[in-house]
């Protein structure tokens, strides 16, 4: 009785490893490195940790998981409200969908998918934001951001990797 | 190995039952997501509330975990001086030799100002107060240009307060906590400077647009501005004390000015939150006050009447 109660804590504590650490990778994000660029990536992050937990392990990267993450970093950067929230579910949604394509597959396979749903991200991002500021937004740091995150996606994906046999059962 | 078959099994006993509720639960999500954009919109005050009491509780967190990270750089920037002391020393050695003739300068200048205030007696520019905050998150993102500071309203940090460090004034305040607020950079989207051109005089309204270089708006059309200005904070709208350095221009093409800001954005570490008032109730009687405190400047103000 005291094991299986101790396991299926030990199980709830494993199960919340993925939004944990992408919780963390948000918050050391906006640390204030004193580096350029360095407020890309926290929604960066976000978007690279929703993807491979939605590709690789859905069941514990929820949409509401994704939802609350967006929230997380839309609370965190002043930006218009309910758009990281939007974008991870939709990034959530694009990646637990296309799972049979992508997930199984080679590195590469994955960081063509990252590379693509990260792209359609980017121009939702634009959209709804110029959308929401009723004026065309400058679309130069979304692209400088696409191309951060697709450059740093290889990096992330490999300390994730390294993370996931932990938030299987015992 | 393992992995695969025992999740596909998992999948077909679960599959369609969770179908419809993580679509239900998906499109929900989606739904509540547009509605925080449109009440974020709509009701932005309120919205902007509910983010200032999220900031105030994650604030803690950030203040701990930021404070390694400043030790860091720190350090680094320990490491860096002591390899560059010799270039240091000689280059202060050169600008203190300068800076010495300016300073004699300063000073007749300043007597002089005196003199002719003495005479004129002009509306005093009210001394700014201060508040030093250091920043605890380097936030914003893709289309915002903020950061949050570790002082807030029981610091008496005030909504629409100036926000400067040493090397120019870096923005204003827009949301204000208990104990911690967001600074709004000079390159937001959202952010409007009243500036003037410091030689030519001319009016005009710095507008960021998330660019690293802001451009200046309603300049006058027949304005000689040219590359290398400096612009400084004309004190308009009362927000803003005058004078404050913003930047410099750094290049003019098809009419339209864009300015480098002297911050550097790279080392936004602690920063000084101006308690300014252009019209504090009774300050009118410090007219002869001492031009000590550094940061006033002489705006060429006409009495009224």
């Amino acid at each position: 009785m005291d094991a299986r109660l101790s396991n299926k804590v030990a199980d709830f504590c494993r199960s919340g490893i993925p939004f944990a650490v992408s919780v963390l990778l948000i918050l050391a994000a906006v640390l204030p490195y004193g580096l350029p660029k360095s407020s890309l990536a926290a929604p960066v992050l976000a978007l690279i940790s929703v993807y491979y937990w939605s590709l690789f392990r859905p069941e514990l990267m929820p949409a509401g998981a994704a939802f609350l993450l967006g929230l997380l970093v839309d609370v965190l950067s002043g930006g218009p409200p309910g758009l990281n929230a939007l974008v991870l579910i939709l990034v959530h949604w694009a990646a637990s969908g296309q799972r049979r394509a992508l997930a199984g597959k080679s590195f590469a396979v994955g960081w063509l998918g990252y590379l693509l749903i990260a792209g359609g991200a980017a121009i939702l991002n634009w959209f709804v934001a110029s959308v929401f500021h009723v004026t065309v937004i400058e679309s130069v740091p979304l692209l400088v951001s696409h191309a951060i995150g697709t450059a740093a996606y290889p990096l992330v994906a490999i300390f994730l990797a390294r993370l996931q046999p932990l938030t299987r059962p015992a | 190995m393992a992995k695969g078959p025992r999740l596909s099994t998992l999948a077909k006993v679960a599959a369609p039952a969770r179908g419809v509720a993580q679509r239900f639960g998906f499109g929900l999500l989606v739904a509540a997501a547009l509605a925080l954009l449109v009440l974020g919109k709509t009701h932005g005050d309120a919205v902007r509330q509910l983010r200032v009491l999220a900031v105030e509780a994650i604030a803690p967190v950030l203040e701990v975990l930021s404070a390694p990270v400043i030790s860091a750089r720190h350090a680094l920037s320990e490491i860096e001086y002591f390899w560059q002391t010799n270039r240091e020393n000689q280059a202060l050695r050169e600008q203190v030799t300068r800076l010495a003739k300016w300073q004699t300068i300063a000073r007749n200048l300043e007597q002089e100002n005196a003199n002719l205030r003495a005479l004129l007696n002009p509306a005093h520019d009210p001394a700014p107060m201060f508040i030093s905050a250091r920043v605890i998150g380097d936030t914003g993102g893709l289309f915002v240009q903020s950061a949050l500071l570790n002082a807030g309203r029981r610091d008496g940090v005030e909504a629409g307060q100036a926000v400067t460090t040493a090397l120019g004034l870096a923005g204003r305040v827009v949301e204000v906590g208990q104990r911690s607020s967001r600074l709004l950079l000079l390159t937001d989207l959202n952010s409007r400077v009243p500036v003037v051109v410091e030689q030519s005089r001319h009016r005009a309204v710095l507008a960021g647009d998330n660019s690293i270089r802001p451009r200046l708006t309603f300049l006058p059309a027949n304005a000689k501005v040219n590359p290398g200005d400096r612009v400084v904070t004309s004190g308009h709208a009362g927000v803003f004390p005058p004078g404050l350095p913003v930047g410099i221009i750094s290049s003019i093409a098809d009419g339209e000015a864009r300015i480098q800001p002297l911050v550097d954005w790279a080392r936004l570490e602690f920063v000084t939150v101006l308690r300014y008032r252009a019209l504090p109730a009774g300050d009118l009687a410090h007219k002869g006050a001492a031009l000590g405190s550094g940061r006033q400047s002489p705006r060429p103000v006409t009495p009224g009447l």
